[in-house]
């Protein structure tokens, strides 16, 4: 008897029947680690794992696993795909949980959206205080994980954020960069240069990165004058003069008489293509961005100086923070203790530190580990500059950052914002009190909507 | 039949087989219908009524999602750019995979198959990947597009592709019509060789030229096809998703400048699994269904009065 | 006059041939259009990450930068392997069944005259017009509360007869006689066997491009896996290599991504090339008779 419904057909019977077959006998479910950790970032996979060349050092899971007895996996996941992995786990009150993730700071706000009773993740003061470390951490790095004062998880980083610039285009163009305290100097300074280069026929030379269409590179400025869009008690702060202010100013750097910016594409290999052209000179960068540069760039060495951000009145911060990641144990890990001794080496202790300055600039947000003479030595990609102890500096007067779950809206209105008063400030050119009130208008109209926003998505315990 | 004994009892059976063999053909297809389709949907509109927040936190809200979305500017915003999506992409896709279809389906063409299989390719890439490779082809200055048109002119070297709300959309399109067209035109190559040669010998005979022959032959003979891929197109378009969510997630916003890539879907996802509340989704999804079936009925009865004016 | 009727005759030639060249010379300029794409992703899989951004296409300048390297921690790193299994397995299971329960159903409408036909069809038609994305989430639930999450009976079971897939078997299969079924079932045939051994053979065609069709989509779903697929060992090809697209801040590996999506490609590419012929007829005999 032929097989009527043809050969492809009766080819894919047979490999789905070996296959099945194949997937029947695999080694069961290979016998699971007692501890399997999710994260998103390469570079923490590695610190925590190695990356397979030698070193002299066991990794840090080895070093564990020595100590404890338990034998930990990494696993790589995406920030999306956990995202959806995770919240379609938490929802459920799935079973077979990872028993340690790392989550970014853009995606924390959903998973604290529900009463703190049924969050998918294990509150984590008792654990902090009862080892002591709630005291030797950056107490503003707290605030992004917690709900109602209940910590869900520990902080990575501080990611304080900094200038970086090419000195040796600087130099020639005769400016002094770092003199410029505040934004309206530096502005000016870097028209200057601009102008410096097109005389020489370089067309394509914009001073720095600012994204047009995000608001990426707006909420470090607003951060830097003490303002969140949403702050944590849930307060919007969008309508607040100084933050009209702000946008407006932002909006003038990017489009109009006075641009100074440009973008990058969005892989870090892009920007580090545009540093070595020269096609943008300046970027506004946290610790976590310095390490793509380097490994994108390395032929920029000696070329790169760091600067702390110009601030726009006494009593701004010369910093912000940008990025962050928080490790915290699911509700339903079976061996929460182990997990949490698992946090602490991998975060607190000496040789989790020391494995995680191996791989990356990092700064961790252990207060008491800033000392260490580690962190005094020059860096030679910027020319002997002792960075690491302009981060620390940087630290000491860091901004606190809140996320809520109406803060990823709100950053897509900011968007919205950017793009249209870029536009404004194209069509008319230098009317700065007009773009003002414009941006006024625009802001206050948002804040009506977040605010419906807010209220209908709250939950009241 | 050789068993005397057994044929009442067997005969019976047989009757039995071809009386209810097609109830049992279409069985599986009820079965699914009834688990996957009419439950769910049931399941939709009740679970629209709650808002939900954890595993076991949820709340009555009855219409208030309705009528929280019906004054949200941002699912507006999803349903315009969906819409104009919608218009713009079948507006384009449809003519030039026809296009394609006709040049190849002339018969001085050779290797065939080869051209085919060169178009129908960008298909196989799924619509992931297809998002990562165009975010990469438009990267300002260092993408492969950018480079092509400063060819041109330098000033394009400097277009920023996914950072304008215009060209955010231009984009999407593109990267659209890249994996699509020759789908299309596969579709229409079937139709094309379905078209009777006589009737193009007739026309001949008559001194029709190639425009009256391909108006009066070939389009009436692919319609059928025609009608097929501009309605399931359109629900396709109508269910964008994948495309703008992976750009704009390389490109570093939700839903690219200004919302540009924001669709109905988008919306949905992000109020299901961004936001966590999968019964504000589920009202999402009603609007989605009401859009679906308008258009689809407008669609309808235009393909059905133009086949009255024609008889 | 002998002259003037060559003349005109190799003038004809010359105008066919200049046309024919013309036609060709389009169609190998929209082929590079719409090839270029893939020839800069097979380019990117061998290059390092340094060069990826610096050169659009290969490193002309050192060559000898060119690397397998991708390839290799495509495999080393990543558990690519036991996505494609997956996959095969996936798609391969859906498609046997998904052909099987439709062309069944296909033969049912098309026919035989029973009870509620009309309603059925009626039915299958708003089918088609309800977005799979309302089902998401009360699907999800349902899997949920099934204890389905992360099996792969979430994923084929749902799907396992596709309406659209009726009605192309209905189309083909009106064209079957009616005495050829009388003819068999005097022989002796039971109704199962007259679509085994009647119906489908005549519309072989139909099932190539049946089968690709539902090959593909199995191939490329992402949405549902994405939702119901949890642990390693269970993700597919397409989740499998987007869980390697990250944040821009986060940095995606995009050499080895590249390398993985340009190897996803190959098995399907294959089964087109294998079906084109059939598809082409298939859809010829089936949806374009509308």
């Amino acid at each position: 008897m032929s097989f009527h419904l043809g050969k492809p057909i009766l080819v894919m019977l047979i490999l789905s029947v070996v296959c099945a077959a194949g997937l029947a006998l695999r080694p069961g479910k290979r016998d699971r680690a007692d501890l399997l950790v999710w994260v998103f970032a390469e570079v923490h996979q590695k610190t925590y794992q190695g990356d397979g060349k030698p070193t002299t050092q066991p990794t840090l899971v080895e070093q564990f696993r020595r100590r404890t007895g338990k034998r930990v996996a990494i696993e790589m996941v995406a920030t999306r795909s956990e995202d959806v992995r995770l919240v379609s786990m938490f929802m459920s009150d799935a079973r077979d949980v990872p028993d340690v993730v790392e989550l970014e700071i853009s995606s924390v706000a959903k998973y604290l959206r529900p009463p703190t009773s049924d969050i998918g993740l294990l509150p984590l003061n008792d654990f902090l205080t009862r080892s002591g470390w709630m005291d030797k951490v950056l107490a503003a790095r707290f605030a992004p994980w917690s709900k109602n004062g209940v910590i869900f998880g520990v902080p990575h980083d501080v990611h304080p954020v900094t200038l970086v610039y090419r000195e040796d285009l600087f130099r020639e163009a005769g400016i002094d960069l770092p003199a410029m305290k505040t934004w309206p100097e530096f502005r000016a300074a870097c028209l200057k240069f601009q102008d410096f280069w097109r005389a020489r026929g370089v067309k394509n030379r914009h001073a720095i990165e600012l994204m047009n269409s995000s608001a990426d590179h707006l909420i470090p400025m607003l951060l830097q004058r003490h303002m969140n869009p949403i702050d944590g008690g849930g307060t919007i702060e969008i309508t607040k003069e100084k933050f009209v202010e702000t946008v407006a100013f932002f909006a003038e750097c990017v489009a109009g008489p006075t641009q100074i910016a440009s973008q990058s594409p969005a892989a870090a290999g892009g920007l580090a293509r545009d540093l070595i052209e020269g096609n943008i000179c300046v970027f506004v960068t946290p610790d976590w961005r310095i390490d793509y540069i380097k490994e994108y760039a390395p032929g920029l060495a000696g070329k790169m100086r760091m600067m702390p951000m110009p601030i726009f009145e006494p009593g701004d911060s010369r910093t912000a923070t940008w990025g962050g990641t928080m490790m915290g144990i699911p509700r339903n890990c079976k061996d929460p203790e182990a997990a949490w001794k698992l946090i602490e080496f991998l975060y607190f202790s000496k040789e989790g530190l020391d494995a995680r300055r191996q791989y990356s600039a990092i700064l961790p947000p252990v207060i008491t580990q800033w000392n260490d003479p580690v962190y005094q030595r020059g860096d030679p990609y910027f020319g002997g500059q002792q960075t690491d102890l302009l981060f620390i500096e940087m630290a000491k007067e860091l901004p606190a950052r809140y996320v809520t779950p109406a803060t990823a809206i709100a950053n897509g209105y900011l968007s919205k914002v950017i793009v249209d008063a870029a536009t404004f400030v194209e069509r008319h050119p230098g009317d700065h009190a007009a773009l003002v009130a414009q941006c006024r208008e625009w802001l206050t109209g948002i804040a009506r909507d977040l605010r419906r926003r807010i209220e209908h998505g709250k939950f009241d315990e | 039949m050789t068993n005397e004994g057994g044929r009442g009892l067997s005969s019976k059976l047989w009757a039995m087989q071809a009386k209810y063999a097609p109830y049992l053909f279409v069985a599986p297809f009820l079965l699914l219908f009834c688990a996957f389709m009419v439950y769910p949907l049931l399941r939709s509109i009740s679970m629209s009524f709650y808002s939900y927040a954890g595993p076991h936190t949820s709340r009555f809200v009855g219409l208030g999602h309705y009528r929280y979305f019906l004054g949200d500017f941002l699912l507006w915003i999803a349903v315009a750019n969906t819409i104009v999506y919608a218009i713009v992409y079948m507006g384009l896709q449809i003519p030039l995979s026809l296009g394609l279809a006709l040049l190849l389906n002339n018969p001085r063409v050779r290797f065939r198959n080869l051209f085919r299989f060169a178009f129908f390719a960008p298909y196989l890439v799924g619509n992931v990947f297809v998002s990562v490779i165009f975010v990469l082809l438009l990267s300002q200055r260092h993408g492969l597009i950018p480079k092509a048109l400063g060819f041109f002119n330098p000033a394009w070297l400097e277009v920023s592709w996914l950072g304008d709300p215009i060209n955010a959309r231009i984009a999407i399109v593109v990267a659209s019509l890249w994996l699509s067209v020759g789908w299309g035109m596969v579709f229409f190559l079937a139709a094309l060789q379905g078209v009777d040669r006589e009737l193009y010998d007739a026309a001949a005979v008559d001194g029709a030229g190639p425009w009256s022959r391909f108006r009066h032959v070939t389009l009436p003979g692919i319609k059928p096809v025609m009608t097929f891929l501009v309605v399931s197109g359109t629900i396709g378009a109508l269910q964008l998703f994948e495309l703008p969510y992976v750009i704009f997630l390389q490109h570093g916003s939700a839903a690219g400048p200004k919302w540009a890539g924001l669709t109905i879907v988008m919306y949905l996802y992000q109020q299901g699994f961004d936001l966590g509340d999968i019964g504000a989704a589920c009202a999402v999804g009603w609007f989605l269904v009401l859009l679906i079936l308008g258009v689809a009925l407008v669609q309808i009865r235009i393909s059905r009065a133009g086949r009255e004016e024609e008889s | 006059m002998n002259v003037a009727l060559n003349d005109t005759v190799r003038s004809r030639k010359r105008r066919i041939r200049v046309g024919s060249l013309t036609l060709h010379a389009l169609l190998i300029a929209m082929a590079v259009t719409t090839l270029t794409p893939f020839l800069w992703l097979i380019c990117s899989t061998f290059k390092t990450k340094a060069d990826f951004f610096t050169y659009t296409f290969l490193p002309w300048d050192h060559l000898n930068a060119l690397t397998l390297d991708n390839y290799r921690r495509l495999f080393a790193q990543e558990p690519f392997a036991v996505w494609m299994v997956n996959s095969v397995f996936l798609a391969s299971a859906y498609t046997v069944v998904v052909v099987t329960l439709s062309s069944l159903g296909g033969f049912a409408l098309a026919k035989y005259r029973f009870a509620g036909r009309r309603v059925l069809m009626l039915v299958m038609l708003v089918t088609m017009l309800v977005p799979g994305q309302v089902l998401l989430l009360p699907n999800y639930d349902i899997m949920r509360k099934w204890g389905w999450m992360n099996s792969y009976a979430a994923i084929l079971v749902p799907g396992a007869v596709s309406v659209f897939g009726m009605f192309l078997f209905r189309q083909a299969m009106m064209l079957l006689p009616d005495e050829l079924l009388q003819a068999g079932r005097m022989d002796g045939c039971s109704e199962a066997r007259l679509w085994w051994e009647v119906a489908l053979p005549i519309v072989r065609p139909m099932i190539g491009a049946f089968t690709l069709l539902s090959f593909m989509a199995a191939w490329n779903s992402f949405l549902w896996p994405q939702v119901i697929l949890q642990t390693p060992d269970k993700l597919t090809l397409p989740i499998g290599l987007s869980n390697m697209i990250n944040l821009p801040e986060y940095q995606t590996n995009l050499g080895i991504l590249m390398a993985g999506t340009l190897l996803s490609i190959l098995p399907v590419a294959v089964l087109f090339f294998v079906l084109q012929r059939d598809f082409v007829a298939g859809l010829a005999s089936g949806a374009v008779k509308g």
